[in-house]
């Protein structure tokens, strides 16, 4: 009787499987699509004959973008800017987590700087304070500008601290009584059981840096400098077709030419859809806010 | 087991310390251009014949800002800090300029504001109308009075006075705020363009009423135009955006004498034109258009892309827009089917009144110099430069060294500066001479570019390049460019308010266009045609009767 009622209900397995695999082709199809695009000639783009497989196979798009020089020093600064990000981001929010992690007795002003930080998240300074106080500390035009006002993303903060909370107080009092001090209980007991939620925030990481591209077109005084995605924003724009005038011609031909477009949008696509993968199974260990674990 | 982690952790240190230091490097973190103009000296323009002023001893350096879109290239070793431009300033006018930022073209307003705000206003840069207010009354740029009546030169002051409302566009309060930015204004007035050869093949004789037009609509839909055996084709290309300059609909309203969205006189006083009666009978007529399938069942999503498919791919041929629509998008559909050619045909009306076609001033931009800026004077002369040398010149070596060469077609080099400012006559009289010229087969008296044109609309009679058919439909005979000039001539209709954004206009405008365009969308789509009484209603309960009063106070400020 007991095992009858423990097995998953068929028509609920069904259902499950079945809108999981809707949901699947809505995420794979807008990809597949501009894989075809950018494989196909670009009047078979224009007259909207591609869907999900290159019509006239061509590979005119890629050694466009291979012969763009824009493209391949945005990507470079983008795969800067994640291999500078990435670790300073990592090593910002362990610090900040590890001593936020301990108890009230054994860190007095923890709450007022769980505070300081969580109000962060919720006000913000707006867009004008933001470029000024970057402006004024002397980023402006340099990588550093895409990569130290965001070194301490919080919510990463509050997912590692979560993790830390987990970790059983008994070894931290075994090592204490091995004389352990924090930074070898920090480096030497809390990382090495915290693979999995580095492992997520790390991927946190470099998605939002490979993502992000506001910054990049509003902190960088010269298109020369925009990472990969504020060069891909520039090429994908539309125009407002209100104020279109002849002078704008070269602008529509270029929004025209999806194809070159497509493969642009598709290697950009490459890194993430590749790192993806092998970070994603820390996941469900990884992302635990609050809950208990088994 | 212990050896492999921490030869992971030396590489990941390496790696660290190798991106940190490549971001260090000079080129990566300087705030500086990377090249400063180096020129070659005056000598690299002796041979060009140049009016030029004194220049400026010592040079004096002028902080600018500047938009460039993706679609700008340089030649090999140039940039937007050292091109002929910023060579041509700093060697012929002693003005060194020197772009703190550069950004694409879609950020340039937000980057603008947020370096205002942080107090870093560039001594010359190029604002909208909305900006210009919004500077004047911050006392943050100059007025340009004085510097304009000493220095702008002949030519300068011609291309001012050719569009009477440049200067007064300009002006707040009396006093001259800004350098305008100007073009051609008829450019924006619709057109009807139709596909000539569906016409022919379907014995359709040119439309004179909006009943024609109607008929045209309804047999382009039902009779298989493309000859594809489906009936895939509408009657009329409309886009989500509903008043573009491609795909628009103001055309199809002018044929209803309705005028929406600009301001025109009706009894003495400035009216809003998308509250008036005749916007009535023209929803009626595009809600049963709809209703039966010439217009696209989806045309709320489409866009101009999606509207440039239809037209690629044969499936409509007719659409209202500017002049230059052959140019893009309309070419698509001569570039899949080798015979398409679309004809140009002035707005057909629904009465025995003529259809005027409305449109708006060319003046959207002004230049303008920052209040704490030492000499102000040298935007008119950068102004001064162009008019004066460049834009009218008939000269080769002139164009070739400051505008671009023909076997370098996509390098545009005009793009690198601020002050593209436009002849508004230019392209009315360009089409008569080149109309002229091509009735007599006499091409002596054209200048270049219209010699241009001349070969390329001769190639298509002569020689039978059906690729051409865009010069011949925009300006051949009977062409776009003729037809805009009979519009001219009193047949179109401006907006009479071209001032910067009044107060509750600036505040209100934007919510009201965005119900303006909801209501129509909703009615095409076949709400009941009350619902435009209750937005004439909103309209000015919210805002609008407010805003008709500001307009009309302006009008009185600025006869």
């Amino acid at each position: 009787m007991a095992s009858k009622m423990l097995r998953p209900a068929p028509l609920f397995n069904i259902l499950n499987q079945v809108l999981l695999a809707v949901l699947a082709i809505v995420c794979v199809f807008p990809i597949v699509h501009v894989l075809a695009l950018s494989f196909s000639t670009s009047t078979a783009a224009a007259s909207g004959r591609v869907t999900l497989w290159p019509v006239e196979f061509t590979l005119s798009s890629y050694r466009f973008v291979t012969d763009t020089p824009a493209f391949g020093r945005a990507f470079g600064i983008s795969v800067q800017r994640v291999l500078l990000g990435m670790p300073i981001n990592m090593l910002l929010t362990v610090l900040v987590a590890y001593p936020l992690a301990k108890e009230r007795r054994q860190f007095r002003a923890r709450t007022f700087f769980v505070w300081f930080f969580l109000v962060t998240i919720l006000f913000s300074g707006g867009l004008i304070p933001w470029y000024m106080v970057i402006r004024l500390t002397g980023l402006i035009d340099s990588v550093w500008a895409l990569i130290l006002p965001g070194a301490v993303p919080i919510f990463n903060v509050i997912l590692m601290i979560n993790f830390f909370r987990n970790v059983p107080p008994a070894l931290e009092e075994a090592a204490y009584m091995d004389g352990a001090g924090h930074g070898t209980l920090l480096w030497r007991i809390y990382l090495p059981l915290s693979v999995p939620v580095i492992a997520t925030v790390s991927l946190f990481v470099i998605v939002g840096h490979w993502n992000a591209w506001f910054d990049g077109l509003i902190l960088m005084n010269n298109p020369s400098r925009y990472p990969l995605q504020s060069y891909l924003q520039t090429i994908i724009i539309n125009p407002d077709p209100k104020m279109l005038t002849e002078r704008d011609l070269e602008i529509l031909k270029v929004i025209n030419n999806r194809t070159t477009r497509a493969a642009q949008i598709f290697i950009a696509m490459l890194p993430i859809l590749v790192a993806y993968p092998f970070l994603q199974r820390y996941f469900t260990t990884g992302i635990t806010l609050g809950s208990v674990k088994g | 087991m212990k050896r492999a982690p921490r030869k992971a952790t030396c590489l990941a240190i390496c790696l660290v310390l190798v991106t940190l230091l490549a971001a260090c490097n000079p080129a990566g973190g300087t705030t500086a251009p990377p090249t400063q103009p180096s020129g070659t000296g005056r000598a690299a323009f002796d041979h060009l014949t140049l009016v030029l002023p004194a220049p400026y001893d010592p040079p004096i350096t002028v902080k600018s800002v500047i938009a460039v879109d993706a679609t700008v290239k340089f030649h090999e070793g140039e940039t937007i800090y050292d091109n002929v431009w910023t060579r041509a300033y700093a060697d012929l006018l002693g003005i060194q300029i020197d772009y703190t930022w550069v950004v694409d073209a879609s950020q340039y307003e937000q980057k603008l504001n947020a370096t205002i705000m942080s107090g870093e206003t560039p001594d010359l840069f190029h604002v909208n109308g909305q900006l210009l207010k919004l500077l004047h009354d911050s006392d943050l740029i100059a007025p340009l009075d004085s510097v304009y009546a000493a220095e702008a030169s002949e030519a300068t002051r011609d291309i001012m006075a050719q569009d009477p409302i440049a200067l007064k566009a300009a002006s707040i309060g009396g006093r001259l705020m800004g350098i305008p930015i100007t073009d051609a204004s008829i450019a924006s007035a619709p057109l009807l363009w139709i596909r000539q050869d569906w016409m022919d093949k379907m014995d359709i004789a040119p439309p004179a009423s909006m009943a024609d037009v109607l008929d045209i609509a309804e047999r382009f839909t039902a009779e298989d135009p493309n000859g594809s055996g489906v009936a895939d084709t509408i009657g009329l290309a409309v886009t989500k955006d509903l008043w573009g300059a491609i795909a628009g609909l103001q055309g199809f309203f002018n044929g209803y004498h309705a005028y929406p969205g600009i301001w025109f006189e009706k009894d003495g006083q400035l009216q809003y034109g998308s509250i008036q009666p005749e916007m009535r009978d023209a929803l009626l007529a595009l809600q049963s258009m709809y209703a039966n399938g010439q217009i696209d069942r989806e045309f709320g999503v489409k866009d101009i892309n999606k509207i440039s498919e239809t037209i690629a791919t044969s499936k409509c041929g007719m659409e209202y827009g500017v002049w230059w629509n052959p140019y893009q998008p309309l070419q698509l559909s001569q570039q899949n089917h080798p015979d398409a050619f679309w004809t140009a045909f002035p707005l057909p009306s629904v009465d025995s009144r003529p259809a005027r076609s409305q449109y708006h001033t060319a003046v959207g931009a002004f230049l303008v110099a920052s209040q704490s800026f030492a000499h102000p004077e040298a935007l008119v002369r950068m102004v001064n430069f162009w008019t004066e040398n460049i834009v009218r010149s008939e000269d080769q070596a002139i164009r070739d060294t400051f505008l671009g060469t023909l076997d370098a077609p996509d390098i545009v080099l005009y793009k690198y500066i601020i002050t593209q400012i436009w002849e508004p006559n230019s392209m009315l009289r360009g089409g008569r001479i080149l109309r002229d010229a091509l009735a007599r087969r006499d091409p002596s008296r054209l200048n270049l570019d219209e010699h241009w044109r001349y070969q390329i609309i001769l190639a298509y009679f002569d020689q039978g390049i059906k690729e051409a058919w865009v010069e011949v439909a925009t300006n051949g005979e009977g062409g776009a460019v003729s037809i805009l000039e009979w519009i001219a001539e009193g047949n179109g209709i401006m907006n009479q308010f071209y001032g910067s954004p009044t107060p509750v206009m600036g505040e209100k405008m934007a919510t009201l266009r965005t119900l303006e365009d909801e209501m129509v969308t909703k009615v095409i789509m076949g709400d009941p045609i009350e619902r435009f009484d209750q937005f004439v209603a909103d309209w000015r309960r919210l805002g609008g009767d407010e805003i008709t009063a500001e307009v009309n106070a302006w009008k009185q400020a600025n006869p």
